[in-house]
């Protein structure tokens, strides 16, 4: 419909260990909007942050095998070589991770880490990188910008250092901002101010985020689509709303089943037997077969395609219309 | 966690590290040739035959004869049980020593380890082979007082890197969960920090294996060590001092000895490095 | 109503670090007041939650209280015996009424012991069975969590979260205590995984009459476990009552504040417009007077100025704030 910003097609990652080859990414699948929230939800194993690094590509240069196809305002950002996808990182394309104190230099002011991007790709004077990382601070929310440029990462809180890392990632007004669990080491008050930063930066900027979460809370409250990913694939996709209220896929549905505010007070919760598949181990056929509720024997053989179930949405499942004939799960 | 993991194994082809392998086999090969020297060496070590001295490498004497007649050969092979000994004793009783005084200081805290620091901190100020030279010489020259002053001496990095290990283990959750079983302070010391604590140790006894082989053979060349006519490395270097123009293999062979020995541990001592490291 | 089991009364914590400066008689050593004046109570068979942020003392106040960490004032009751002044053997016989579940399922167990051999070591410290049937009580317990026994010649890290955390929580049953204090037992596992844990906690609640105090920072699972719960900021209890009615009126602000805050699922909700500004505070520079009020939105010229001395109550619930009157005396 809109001109993606960003589509990716038959992701696959591959990792060469001395068991064998793993696959960690398989086949995934999903496009952006401009200004567009995507959440991409899912567990330990299911492939969401190897994704996003894969897109990035930075994944190690040996033992990796990728392949497939992401258009990024349509270059194939998988087949560029390294130079032009250099230009592209900190400029076009940023990532902020989750824990900031491992992605900042202890050892340089904050306010050289923000520039930085500035000076190498915009080739800015240093006086002029300088006024644009203190403007950024400020954008950020971060009081008295042009006293902390000269501060150094252990100086600020773990908020503020999210915050520190988010301007260093927006340095180069990029179109696209990959978080990954950016709020998962914060506590709730900080956490729910720094969504509302990456949702204000979106208004005024026409940013596009893919936020990465296993929190299907932070989900609800920021995103205006969901992918949720199992197995190293992508088992649904389409908008928060359809996605979080009728879910057509038995893993979504789980997953929101599984949270505590959806049971009654005192009552147990429903579970999902066993644990997420490591990717070393991954079932045959559908990899949530063995915990499936709905599994019947084709599950097992093969594995199905993520097709379109209605208007837009889409769904990896062999049942998904008798899923999309419920009413629903009372979140 | 999981991206970590399968990046760290995507880098490493086999399991086991290669220097382990050689490392250790090159180990096995001096261990099997001190464990079999009466088997093995062709001739008595100490036997002298004036008749033969100074012959170079010939078939009856692979690797030629000294001044006295004695068999080169023989003698390494021999030797290799001294050179042996002093690597591993002259680690072994400084790695007990130290890793007790380590996990003491590192777990009571308090006066015993402000106490143990403070004689770790003189120990530590004296250059290392003044010190061992000084223990020696008052001690009397030979073997047992190299040991002596090894162990008093080199204990002191073995307390450093366990003391380190524990001051971090002792705060991780499994001990506070011995602790609220109510187990007593020995119990948690021996079994939950100890076994946890060492690896560091083990990692570091590798390379000081090397340095007290090289230390002892240096210390037995300067007649300080094992006395003549022991057929030790160091010694056999030092007898054929006189003669390294004419008669050169008396030395070098020995030499070579001490390399090859030196390299095995270094070897293991890496192994052994990359394979804890890949582990954590 | 019977006493509770136990009982913390004005309950303080204070860490103190002697700098070198302090040694020598300049300045003073660093305090900190990790918990400060903490009145709490856990009745048999009760499931109380603690929650709180980064920095308010939940983690020590639930050390403290199991004597793990000294308590440096108050008074510590359990099962009506005071619980500061025990001997040595007499607090071996407690630990044996009372344990412990940690947050990070790997760091709680030894790395070099097997699942077997860390429990067996529970049964033989204790002397709680003969050697003989130590195996057969160890199946049993990791049975009863809903470990397969075949897992008991794995090491922690052979096993997944969830399953290390199950090996935690045999081995605090394993003396058959009476109360049991989770440290964020679930935070670290995935949220498929941490429903089974609550589940387990729920079911053990139930079956062994347990009493449990479960520290958390995340209020949806404290809601759905707890009966009560108690909220603490920067070493304080701000408020303290039934769940149900801490979450459907909250009194104090802070309380207001992290109810706000959590992230609900619900798809026509989005992000609340306002929220808390600024970060928790540090221990280390605890504000003047009541030690919210920097980030207080009610807070009052009297927050600036006075600590609030004690709780008020409001129907059933407890809380610590100048905005609430003292109870007149009649």
């Amino acid at each position: 419909m809109t001109t993606s910003l960003l589509e990716v097609r038959d992701l696959c990652v591959t990792f060469d260990t001395s068991r064998g080859p793993v696959r960690a990414v398989r086949a995934v699948a999903f496009s952006l909007a401009p200004a567009e929230v995507m959440g991409l939800v899912g567990e330990s194993g299911s492939g969401k942050s190897v994704s996003c690094r894969a897109l990035m590509r930075l994944l190690p240069p040996r033992g990796v095998r990728m392949s497939g196809v992401a258009l990024f305002q349509g270059r194939d950002i998988l087949a560029l070589p390294e130079e032009e996808l250099r230009d592209l990182r900190g400029t076009e394309l940023a990532m902020i991770f989750q824990n900031p104190s491992s992605h900042l230099n202890p050892v340089m002011p904050v306010g050289d880490q923000i520039a930085e991007p500035v000076l190498v790709h915009e080739g800015a004077s240093r006086r002029q990188a300088r006024a644009r990382a203190a403007e950024l601070l400020r954008q950020v929310g971060i009081p008295d910008p042009d006293s902390q440029l000269d501060r150094y990462p252990h100086q600020f809180s773990g908020g503020m250092r999210q915050r520190v890392m988010i301007a260093a990632a927006l340095a180069c007004r990029p179109k696209l901002l990959i978080a990954d669990e950016p709020t998962t080491a914060l506590d709730v008050t900080v956490q729910a101010q720094i969504l509302r930063l990456l949702l204000e930066l979106r208004d005024r900027s026409g940013l596009a985020i893919v936020l990465i979460s296993h929190n299907l809370g932070v989900i609800a409250q920021t995103c205006d689509s969901v992918s949720v990913m199992y197995g190293g694939r992508v088992v649904e996709r389409g908008s928060k709303r359809d996605v979080l209220s009728r879910p057509h896929h038995p893993y979504t549905e789980a997953l929101i089943r599984s949270q505590p505010e959806s049971a009654p007070l005192g009552a147990p919760l429903p579970t999902i037997e066993g644990q997420p598949p490591a990717p070393s181990e991954l079932p045959t056929g559908c990899a949530f077969h063995p915990r499936c509720p709905y599994a019947q024997p084709v599950c097992v053989e093969e594995a199905p395609p993520l097709e379109e179930t209605q208007d837009g949405r889409r769904s990896a499942c062999w049942r998904w219309p008798e899923l999309a004939a419920r009413s629903g799960v009372t979140p | 966690m999981i991206l970590a993991g399968l990046s760290l194994q995507a880098c490493r082809r086999s399991r086991i590290p290669s220097a382990l392998w050689a490392g250790a086999g090159l180990t096995l090969f001096w261990l099997l040739l001190a464990v079999g020297a009466p088997v093995i060496a062709p001739y008595d070590p100490i036997a002298q035959d004036l008749t033969r001295t100074l012959t170079g490498p010939s078939l009856a004497h692979p690797l030629g004869t000294d001044n006295f007649g004695r068999d080169v050969l023989s003698r390494i092979i021999w030797g290799t049980r001294l050179d042996l000994a002093m690597g591993i004793i002259g680690v072994a009783v400084p790695f007990a020593i130290g890793c007790c005084i380590g996990l003491i200081a590192g777990y009571l805290g308090g006066l015993a380890e402000m106490l143990l620091m403070r004689i770790l901190d003189v120990t530590i100020s004296f250059p290392f082979f003044v010190l061992v030279i000084a223990i020696i010489s008052l001690l009397g020259p030979g073997l047992t007082s190299f040991f002596i002053a090894v162990s008093l001496v080199g204990w002191v990095s073995y307390a450093r890197l366990v003391r380190s290990q524990i001051l971090v283990l002792k705060h991780m959750d499994f001990v506070q969960a011995a602790r609220a079983l109510g187990y007593g302070r020995l119990r948690i010391m021996m079994r939950h920090l100890l076994p946890n604590a060492v690896v560091p140790a083990i990692v570091f006894s590798m390379s000081d294996i090397v340095l007290v082989i090289l230390l002892g053979s240096s210390l037995s060349y300067l007649g300080l060590g094992a006395q003549p006519p022991a057929a030790e490395w160091g010694v056999m270097i030092a007898e054929g001092q006189t003669f390294m123009a004419s008669a050169w293999w008396i030395s070098f062979f020995p030499g070579l000895a001490i390399v090859g020995l030196a390299f095995g541990f270094s070897l293991l001592g890496d192994g052994l490095a990359e394979l804890f490291g890949s582990r954590e | 109503m019977s006493e509770p089991l136990l009982l913390a009364e004005s309950l303080s914590v204070r860490f103190r670090r002697t700098t070198l400066a302090s040694l020598i008689g300049r300045g003073r050593p660093d305090n900190v007041q990790a918990v400060a004046d903490v009145h709490l109570a856990v009745g048999r068979g009760q499931s109380v939650g603690l929650v709180g942020e980064s920095g308010c003392g939940k983690t020590t106040l639930g050390r403290a209280l199991l004597r793990l960490i000294e308590p440096s004032a108050g008074r510590l009751m359990f099962d009506g015996r005071d619980l500061i002044t025990l001997s040595e053997s007499d607090l071996f016989a407690f630990r044996r009424r009372a344990q412990m579940v940690f947050q990070d399922p790997y760091g709680s167990l030894n790395p070099r012991l097997t699942v077997e051999e860390t429990l067996s070591e529970v049964f033989s410290v204790h002397r709680l069975c003969p050697v003989s049937k130590i195996r057969e009580r160890v199946r049993e317990l990791m049975q009863r969590v809903g470990l397969s026994p075949d897992l008991s010649t794995r090491r922690p890290y052979s096993l997944s979260g969830g399953q290390c955390q199950r090996v935690g929580i045999a081995r605090a049953l394993a003396v058959g205590p009476e109360l049991i204090i989770a440290d964020e037992p679930v935070s670290a596992l995935d949220v498929s995984i941490q429903a089974q844990i609550l589940n387990l906690f729920e079911t053990l609640q139930h079956d062994m009459r347990l009493s449990l105090l479960f520290i958390s920072h995340d209020l949806g699972v404290v809601r759905h476990l707890c009966r009560m719960v108690a909220v603490m900021y920067l070493g304080r209890i701000v408020e303290f009552g039934p769940t149900e009615a801490v979450f459907e009126s909250p009194r104090h602000p802070y309380t207001q504040a992290l109810i706000a805050a959590m992230p609900r699922l619900d798809v026509e909700g989005s992000l609340p417009r306002r929220g808390l500004a600024g970060e928790p505070p540090s221990p280390v520079a605890v504000p003047p007077g009541c030690p919210f009020h920097p980030r207080c939105p009610e807070a009052m010229p009297v927050c600036r100025n006075d600590p609030v001395p004690e709780e008020r109550v409001e129907g059933r619930v407890k809380v610590r704030c100048h905005l609430y009157p003292l109870p007149m005396h009649a």
